[in-house]
């Protein structure tokens, strides 16, 4: 119980960096027109989707957050913010690097090295602390603007796309 | 304030240089030092606030991440600037997320926002909001020490006083040096003017040395110095020439200053006073006045000197050798135009010989020329005066008037130089029989008074006319003639008779009248009786005028017959006044006084206009012959009346009878007035055909010598001569020799007042032409004169009416 309770709070206390990080990236306007709710995405095998669906009541920038559970890659496109657990391998990203980047889409992903390797931003909750690595490349091609004071906060930063 | 008026302008001048530029500095600094504190701490706000946005935006994601180590090193980023001593973020629940502090902070950054401390005095502070997407998310706080800022204050302030001092000694400097431009040239103008005074040159000239206001000051100083110069030589120029007008004026000339010394005196006031070389004083000028002149000019030169009252005065001075010389002083007081008194001007003139000539002037206007004895003007002074004084004394005082007796037939006869010497004797005579202070004066031609003063009674008087009478009854011998002259005297009293001097005149020439009357050579005193003759006469005056408008007068014809045939040849016209109170009143109680008052002319011509008239009808009927004469008495003044002949050629004129029908008869005196002018006048009357006759002929003074020169027709004897026919021989001679005399120079005779047959007999043995009187016929009124001229006609032989 005690474990499942601490997986929760994680849970929660990555939902809600999440969408701290949401607040520091800025998309082009072609992709999220002013007041258009954010689409957030997450893999259907993405676990704990119930703690997810908090987020829909909660707003960055102004704007609604919306939940959306994908299956297919196609889906992305649909997506302002893929999350991707970190159980999902960061190959997804190898894969649909160009779908990704050019839907402007926002990829936050756990698993190590996800920044590295193509992903825009890496967060990794540890005890209390809160590592972010960020790969400004991607983010740039991405046609993302991340927030200096969250790249000043980044651990690691990246410049160079996917590692071919 | 009044320490800075008590100073030199050049002291002025500096200390207003030096206090002025002390006050603008002082308030330049003071404003330059405020601006300095202002904007120091306006820099440290703006810098603060430009740090404080940096950092606070700069930490938006370290505080949502709560990266505590960003965090304190973006607040660590502040402590480059030792300013900031104090830096503290907040979430956004005011809980301390991160702080920084330097060592000068005294205490750190409390847990809660709500306990921060803030708005120290010392500390400049400011709180930025930490914002995300537009939404706060926390606090900056940062605080700031000024001790830079006032240290830099601190700095400037030192320096700016610094700065202060050395301006207010160099402004000290400048205007110890730069009055010298304004005071210099006053001191030169001061200078000039010493110049002007010690030298008294008023050609000097201030100096000018610039175009401004100082230069100014000098032109128009020296202007003023050009106006006081030509004032100043006018001034001068008038003095000389003042001074030469009084060196050749012939009249003295002093001018004394207000402390009364004489300061100046012309060469003639020198001549006049006889001071030759010692320097002139007033008192001893004023101790040479005389006397009796002093004390009056002493009173005018006292309101001369107190009230400035202008004095002229005329008085004598004694001179050292005691000669007296009347001058003339004029003096005036001088005043500045402030009315300040100047001291006094004046003149003297010697008016010695002006006196005299107003001496010999008032002997001219006072005395008789001939005699020297005083006319008729100073004797009047004298009688005024007298009168005056008589009245406040218990004495009388007696007025004398005389008249010579037939002094015109002296002159005529034995002409006037002699006539001159018999007054002068005579003046002599009178002077001498009378005492030292009575007064003897001729007042005419022969006419003298005498005032007695003094007198006690009648009887001094009548001593004194006696007197006089008797020296006077003594022949007089003149250019080898033995002459005698006797006066008729006319005597008044003061007061008894009058207390007026006119009338006093009045009366005593009335008495000398009365004199005259009473035979000449006799003196008379004046009594009531004559002013009643006087008024009784004025009556009568009155009432002749009234006659003379109401038509009182009627004529009565006395006829004149020729004694040889006893035809009547003509008649006399007479006058009577019918006075409707008193009657028929006789030509002798009014003819004098018409003769006297000039109504005469009007009564002549009223008779002469009715005779004619009358007589021109009488003619025309024939009752009267073609050559008979109507005869008109001529008065004196009618004789003399210029108009007479004009008069007369009228009345013939509208009377229409010939001018041989008229004879006017003149009286022998009138002619003897003026024997001359009697004869032109005679002659202009004779040349126009009317005849003439001498009336009275016997009772004067006609002299054969005349007689035979006067164009006389017809001359009357007097009744006379006829009166005592055949008593008185010498009578009966006197009037033959009349009667043959008159035949001698070709005259008819009349004779007047026959009465008696022995009359008319004598008369008619003597071949007198014509006679008139009672035994003939007595005067008739017309209507008689017609009924005797128509009985006469019958009764051709009829001697008497």
């Amino acid at each position: 119980m005690a474990e499942a309770s601490e997986r929760s709070e994680k849970e929660a206390r990555k939902i809600d960096h999440v969408l701290q990080l949401t607040k520091f990236v800025q998309w082009p306007a072609i992709s999220l027109a002013q007041l258009a709710p954010i689409e957030l995405c997450l893999f259907a095998t993405t676990p704990a989707q119930d703690a997810w669906q908090k987020i829909k009541l909660r707003k960055s920038q102004n704007r609604e957050i919306r939940l959306r559970i994908i299956n297919q890659d196609s889906q992305l496109s649909q997506c302002h913010i893929l999350f991707i657990h970190e159980r999902i391998p960061n190959s997804i990203i190898k894969k649909n690097y160009y779908l990704l980047v050019s839907n402007n889409i926002l990829t936050i992903g756990e698993k190590k090295n996800f920044a590295k390797e193509g992903g825009i931003i890496e967060l990794n909750l540890d005890q209390n602390k809160v590592d972010i690595k960020i790969n400004t490349q991607t983010a740039a091609e991405a046609k993302l603007n991340i927030n200096a004071n969250l790249t000043e906060l980044a651990s690691s930063v990246y410049s160079q796309g996917h590692i071919q | 304030m009044k320490l800075l008026h008590a100073q030199t302008i050049r002291t002025k001048l500096v200390i207003i240089a030096v206090t002025t530029s002390t006050l603008i500095l002082l308030i330049t600094t003071a404003a330059f030092l405020s601006l300095e504190l202002y904007f120091g701490h306006q820099d440290l706000n703006k810098k603060l606030s430009v740090i404080g946005q940096v950092i606070a935006e700069r930490s938006s994601a370290a505080l949502v991440f709560r990266d505590e180590t960003l965090l304190r090193n973006n607040l660590a980023s502040l402590n480059s600037d030792s300013s900031v001593i104090k830096s503290c973020i907040y979430d956004d629940e005011k809980v301390l997320a991160a702080s920084n502090l330097t060592q000068a902070s005294s205490n750190g950054c409390p847990q809660m926002m709500a306990t921060l401390k803030t708005n120290e005095s010392s500390y400049v502070e400011q709180y930025f909001p930490i914002k995300l997407n537009d939404q706060i998310i926390g606090t900056l706080y940062i605080a700031c020490y000024d001790g830079d800022i006032m240290n830099r204050f601190k700095q400037v302030s030192f320096f700016a006083a610094f700065i202060l001092f050395s301006t207010i000694i160099i402004a000290l400097l400048l205007a110890t040096r730069l009055q010298r431009i304004v005071t210099n040239p006053l001191r030169l103008l001061a200078s000039t003017i010493s110049d002007i005074i010690q030298r008294n040159d008023f050609s000097i000239r201030a100096n000018k040395h610039h175009d401004d206001e100082l230069g100014h000051l000098a032109d128009i100083f020296n202007e003023l110095l050009s106006k006081i110069e030509n004032e100043h030589n006018s001034l001068k120029s008038s003095e000389e020439k003042f001074r030469k007008l009084t060196s050749l004026s012939p009249v003295g000339i002093f001018q004394i200053n207000p402390e009364g010394e004489i300061t100046y005196v012309n060469q003639r006031w020198r001549e006049i006073n006889n001071i030759k070389h010692q320097d002139p004083d007033l008192q001893a000028w004023f101790s040479n006045l005389h006397p009796e002149d002093a004390p009056a000019l002493n009173k005018l030169w006292h309101r001369l000197v107190t009230e400035h009252e202008d004095m002229a005065n005329e008085v004598r001075l004694i001179a050292k050798n005691g000669s007296i010389s009347w001058v003339y002083i004029q003096a005036t007081s001088l005043h500045s135009k402030e009315g300040k008194l100047l001291g006094f001007l004046g003149s003297v003139s010697d008016i010695s010989e002006l006196k005299k000539a107003q001496i010999q002037m008032e002997n001219l206007a006072f005395y008789d020329p001939l005699t020297g004895l005083a006319n008729r003007r100073l004797f009047k002074n004298r009688l005024a005066k007298a009168v005056k004084s008589v009245q406040r004394s218990n004495k009388s005082i007696a007025l004398l008037f005389l008249d010579l007796d037939q002094f015109k037939r002296i002159n005529d006869t034995l002409g006037h130089d002699v006539g001159d010497s018999l007054l002068q004797e005579i003046a002599r005579r009178l002077d001498h029989n009378v005492r030292e202070n009575d007064t003897v004066s001729r007042i005419g031609g022969d006419e003298f008074t005498i005032l007695l003063t003094d007198v006690n009674n009648t009887k001094d008087v009548q001593i004194v006319a006696e007197k006089i009478l008797h020296s006077l009854s003594r022949p007089f011998m003149l250019n080898g003639q033995e002459i005698i002259s006797t006066v008729s005297i006319g005597i008044t009293m003061t007061p008894e008779d009058s207390i007026e001097p006119n009338t006093l005149m009045k009366n005593a020439d009335l008495a000398m009248y009365r004199a005259k009357e009473l035979g000449r050579n006799n003196f008379q005193f004046f009594s009531e009786d004559m002013n009643t003759a006087i008024l009784h006469n004025l009556e009568i005056e009155k009432e002749l005028n009234l006659a003379i408008k109401r038509n009182q007068f009627v004529l009565m014809y006395q006829p004149k017959i020729r004694i040889a045939d006893n035809k009547i040849t003509g008649v006399e016209s007479l006058v009577r006044w019918r006075h409707p109170e008193k009657g028929m009143i006789p030509p002798d109680d009014f003819i004098p006084i018409a003769e006297e008052t000039g109504q005469i002319i009007k009564i002549g011509a009223w008779v002469l206009e009715h005779s004619c008239h009358e007589m021109g009808s009488l003619i025309r009927e024939g009752l009267m012959p073609h050559d008979s004469k109507v005869a008109v008495n001529l008065s004196a003044k009618q004789f003399s009346d210029p108009d007479l002949l004009q008069t007369v050629l009228n009345i013939l004129v509208q009377s229409k009878i010939d001018p041989l029908n008229l004879e006017l008869e003149i009286t022998e005196s009138i002619i003897m007035d003026d024997v001359e002018a009697a004869i032109n006048i005679m002659e202009t009357i004779k040349s126009k055909g009317i005849h003439l006759a001498i009336d009275d002929f016997g009772t004067g003074y006609s002299s054969l010598a005349y007689l035979k020169r006067f164009p006389i027709d017809v001359l009357k004897v007097d009744r006379s001569f006829v009166k005592d026919i055949p008593e008185d021989k010498t009578d009966m001679a006197i009037t033959s020799a009349v009667i043959a005399m008159a035949h001698k120079l070709s005259m008819k005779v009349v004779a007047e007042g026959i009465e008696t047959k022995e009359q008319l007999d004598f008369l008619r043995e003597n071949n007198c032409d014509d006679g008139q009187g009672y035994l003939l016929s007595r005067p008739l009124t017309l209507p008689q004169l017609h009924h005797f001229l128509v009985s006469n006609h019958k009764q051709p032989d009829k001697k008497s009416p």
